[in-house]
Parts: C-alpha cells; sequence; structure tokens
C-alpha cells in the first residue's frame, strides 16, 4: 500500500522545556489520526502550542515523547507571516521548491504557470514581496506550498494577518483547491467560525500544556452557510469545550 | 566613505526628491574636483600618467586583497555561526585578532615576504577583512527564524542552503561590511606602501612630501580622493542599491 495513502497517527505526542532545572510542558499527550484527503483544523487560544504541534508535523521541532507515523515526506507548510524571500520575485519564490528538487526547467515552468493562475497571481510573477499586499503574499505563499505537489499541507494560521475580506477570499480558495486537488490539510486556527467554514474535523485543544480537549466531526455539506442555525450551532458547541 | 552607505541606506527610505538633490550635489562636487584639477594641473606640474600608474598598481592591491578577505571572512562567518560548539570556540578567538594592531604586523610580513607588494596585499587582507566578518557573523546569527524554517520545508539543504538561501540573505551585510573595509583599506593602504616601498599611490605622495612638492602632494591626495570617490559612486553605491532587495521587510 503506497505509504501516502495511510492514515497519518499522531501518538502521544508531548513537548516540555526546561529552564533552571525547572520543567514547562508545552504539549501533554497529543494524539489524534488523520485520513488522506481530510481537511483538519487545529482550533485553540493563542499560545496553546497549536503551532508548535504544527512544526512537530513538519518536522522542524522534535517532541520529547511520542510518535508520527505514516506522514509523506513530501509537505507543503504555509506559514503566518508568509516566509516569502525577500531577494526572489513571485515567480521564483513558488519555484523555489521545485529547484530544490533538482526538476528541470520547463518542468519547473509548468507547475509554477499551473500554480500562478490557479491562485490568482498572473500579472504578478515578477514582483518582489515587498511589492505586494498581505493578501497576495500569502496567496504567493499557498503557490509555493501547492507547487511541490504535497501529499500533506500545513498551515499556521495562514490568514490572521490579512484583512477579512481578503481572508475571506482565501478560505474560498483554499476549499476549491482542496476539493479540486484531494490534498490532506492540517491547518492551525485560533477563529473557531474558520474551522466550522473548512474542516472536515476540528481538533479543539486546551492551553497551557495543549491537550486535545475534544475531536468534534464536522458534518455539514459544502459550500456552508456560514450564517445558518447548524453553523451557530457547532461554533457554540466548539466554543463550549473551550 | 567608510559612513557614506549608512547615510544611503537612510536615503533609500527618503523621497526621490531628496535622492535627486543628493545626487545633484554628488555631480556638483565631482565637477567641482575636476575643475579644480584641470586649473592646476595647467600650472603646476604634475607626472599625471605616472599617478595613474602608481593608481592602478594600488588598485590591484586592494582588489586582490579584498577578494581574498571576503573569501576568508565568509568562511569565518559561516563558521562561526555553524554550531554553538564552534561558535564558543571561534567568537573569543575572532574578537581578541580584531584587536590587534595591524601595523604591527608589517615587520613581521617584511621579514617574511621582504619589500614585495605580498606585505601590502596581507596587511589589507588583515585590515578589510573584520568589518566583513563582523556584519555577517551579526546578519547569519540574525537570520528569520521562519525562512530558515521555509528553506528547510522545501529541501534547502547543503550547499543548496548556502547558495539559495543562507547567502542571499546575508548579501546586504555583506555589501556593507564591503564598503567598511574597502574604505579602511584605502585608509591603510598608503601607510603600508610607504613603509613597505612598493610601487603605489602611497609610496608616490610618500615621495612628493618627501622633496617637499607641497602643491603637488594636495592635488595626488585630491586626485586619490576623487578616484575612490568615483569607484563607490560606480561600484558600491549601486551593489548597495541592488542589495536592497534582499532585504527583509521591517
Amino acid at each position: 500500500m503506497n505509504p501516502n495513502n495511510k492514515v497519518i497517527q499522531i501518538r502521544r505526542i508531548s513537548l516540555s522545556y526546561k529552564e533552571n532545572g525547572q520543567k514547562f510542558p508545552v504539549l501533554d499527550d497529543v494524539s489524534f489520526d488523520v485520513a488522506p484527503g481530510e481537511f483538519i483544523c487545529i482550533v485553540g487560544s493563542s499560545g496553546g502550542g497549536k503551532s508548535t504541534l504544527l512544526r512537530i508535523l513538519a518536522g522542524l521541532q522534535k517532541q520529547t515523547e511520542g510518535k508520527i507515523l505514516n506522514m509523506p515526506e513530501q509537505l507543503g507548510f504555509v506559514f503566518q507571516n508568509f516566509a516569502l524571500f525577500p531577494w526572489l520575485d513571485v515567480e521564483s519564490n513558488v519555484s523555489f521548491g521545485l529547484r530544490m528538487q533538482g526538476l528541470s526547467k520547463s518542468q519547473i515552468h509548468k507547475r509554477v504557470r499551473e500554480e500562478i493562475d490557479r491562485i490568482g497571481l498572473e500579472g504578478f510573477e515578477k514582483s518582489h514581496p515587498k511589492e505586494l499586499s498581505g493578501g497576495m503574499k500569502q496567496r504567493v505563499g499557498i503557490a509555493r506550498a501547492l507547487a511541490i505537489h504535497p501529499k500533506v499541507l500545513l498551515l499556521d494560521e495562514p490568514f490572521s494577518a490579512l484583512d477579512e475580506i481578503t481572508a475571506k477570499g482565501l478560505r474560498h480558495d483554499l476549499l476549491r483547491i482542496h476539493t479540486q486537488t484531494k490534498e490532506t490539510v492540517i491547518m492551525v486556527t485560533h477563529l473557531v467560525e474558520e474551522a466550522v467554514e473548512l474542516a472536515d474535523r476540528i481538533i479543539v485543544m486546551s492551553p497551557r500544556p495543549g491537550k486535545v480537549r475534544k475531536i468534534i466531526t464536522n458534518t455539514m455539506s459544502r459550500p456552508r452557510d456560514t450564517r445558518s442555525r447548524e453553523f451557530f450551532k457547532l461554533v457554540d458547541e466548539i466554543e463550549g469545550v473551550l | 566613505m567608510r559612513y557614506s552607505h549608512k547615510i544611503h541606506q537612510a536615503n533609500q527610505q527618503k523621497s526621490p526628491g531628496i535622492q535627486r538633490r543628493q545626487r545633484i550635489t554628488s555631480f556638483i562636487l565631482i565637477g567641482a574636483v575636476i575643475i579644480f584639477l584641470l586649473v592646476f594641473a595647467e600650472t603646476k606640474t604634475i607626472d599625471w600618467w605616472e599617478f595613474y600608474r602608481f593608481f592602478l598598481s594600488s588598485l590591484f592591491s586592494v582588489a586582490v586583497a579584498y577578494i581574498i578577505a571576503a573569501f576568508l571572512a565568509l568562511l569565518l562567518a559561516l563558521g562561526a555561526t555553524k554550531n554553538k560548539w564552534l561558535e564558543n570556540i571561534l567568537l573569543p578567538v575572532l574578537d581578541v585578532a580584531q584587536s590587534f594592531p595591524t601595523f604591527a604586523l608589517i615587520p613581521v610580513l617584511l621579514a617574511i615576504f621582504g619589500t614585495s607588494r605580498w606585505v601590502v596585499i596581507v596587511f589589507l587582507v588583515v585590515t578589510i577583512i573584520w568589518p566583513i566578518v563582523f556584519t555577517l557573523i551579526t546578519a547569519l546569527k540574525g537570520e528569520r527564524e521562519d525562512l530558515g524554517q521555509a528553506a528547510t520545508i522545501y529541501n534547502a539543504h547543503g550547499l543548496k542552503r548556502l547558495w539559495y538561501f543562507r547567502l542571499p540573505s546575508v548579501f546586504p551585510a555583506f555589501i556593507s561590511g564591503s564598503i567598511i573595509g574597502w574604505g579602511e583599506a584605502w585608509e591603510a593602504l598608503i601607510g603600508a606602501e610607504i613603509i613597505a616601498k612598493v610601487l603605489g599611490v602611497g609610496s608616490y605622495l610618500g615621495k612628493l612630501g618627501e622633496t617637499g612638492s607641497v602643491w603637488q602632494l594636495v592635488l595626488g591626495i585630491a586626485m586619490y580622493l576623487f578616484l575612490i570617490f568615483i569607484l563607490n559612486q560606480i561600484i558600491w553605491l549601486p551593489l548597495l542599491n541592488f542589495s536592497s532587495r534582499y532585504q527583509n521587510e521591517s
């Protein structure tokens, strides 16, 4: 069986720091599964260890205990503050991962073109990050992540640095792309409404130390009406858990 | 010249009008120096061809020393920031080494190389290297964490990480350090060439000073400053401008 089609198993992940002989727990015994193609949102208050958990899943940080099984190697990561390379133009930022993979120029050009068209960056190919608005920067961040055709897309509060109108547009684009590509998505957010709008399942975490409080399956059909009674009921349920 | 790049960096934040006025002022200054030199060159005898030959010899020394120093500085800075263990060893060593009085090296260099151009080149390497090393170390230690994580996620490892991420991210600091080092090299050059008796602007001006040709000496120094100014305008300031696109957004 293709390992990319296996359920990702996050098992008893804990992380703590030691400072002056004192132990500071950040994450405590976090466990959940992620099915292929699933859209998961991790919700919790700020400083609760959600982003740390995402970095552990991405292999950027090491947990003190626990293990992650069946995590594919090909990961895309979208950063809260975009993390675009300021010396590269849009096209080169999007192609960064492809160049690191050693793809041919024609393959890189084809993939970059696809992502630029799909995410709506036409006409900005030669612009540098400092010439772009926050929304456009995040589009570049998403295009860079999608260009490598990731098996799992990790997003760390991708819309929290944007105004609501821009964030709404990008949420719709993300959902559209997820429907097209069927990639597995794990997204961290502190906005309950955002999680209810996007996710198939919502992992609700408690803060200090970050612990899974409840896992809620979102059965609402897409596109979701963010003003419906059902929507608000689920938001209330999650806020009650938080 | 040493601090002009800082002023220029600050100017990049200013309006185009201010930048245009400062460019006009630069051209007026250059024009005034040219007129001054032309007028006095008519009345005072100075062998310009000899001066240019000496200047080119000095420029060769500074350029070779700069290339060697830049390469070594890069190696030292990358080494000193590679891991905590190397940092703990290299940083104190570099700190002590940079405070060593460089002119004290000249007798040692003369003993090793005799009165050769290498005395000047090695002396200039030691002069140029420190500003580049320390600006690079500061930049490497201050690398944005999220950019480093993005490079890691997208498989920028080993030499690819160095070429596609680390070097571009420290490019503005490298240019700033280079401008300071290059400026200090021109300052140190005169003394080194006089002491080492090596063909160059320093020994030429030294000879004029010994013969008491005050006007020729003044003209020589003015020409020397003018040529350094021109090099700054055609090489370093455009590079500094170009490096601004490599800088992180505030």
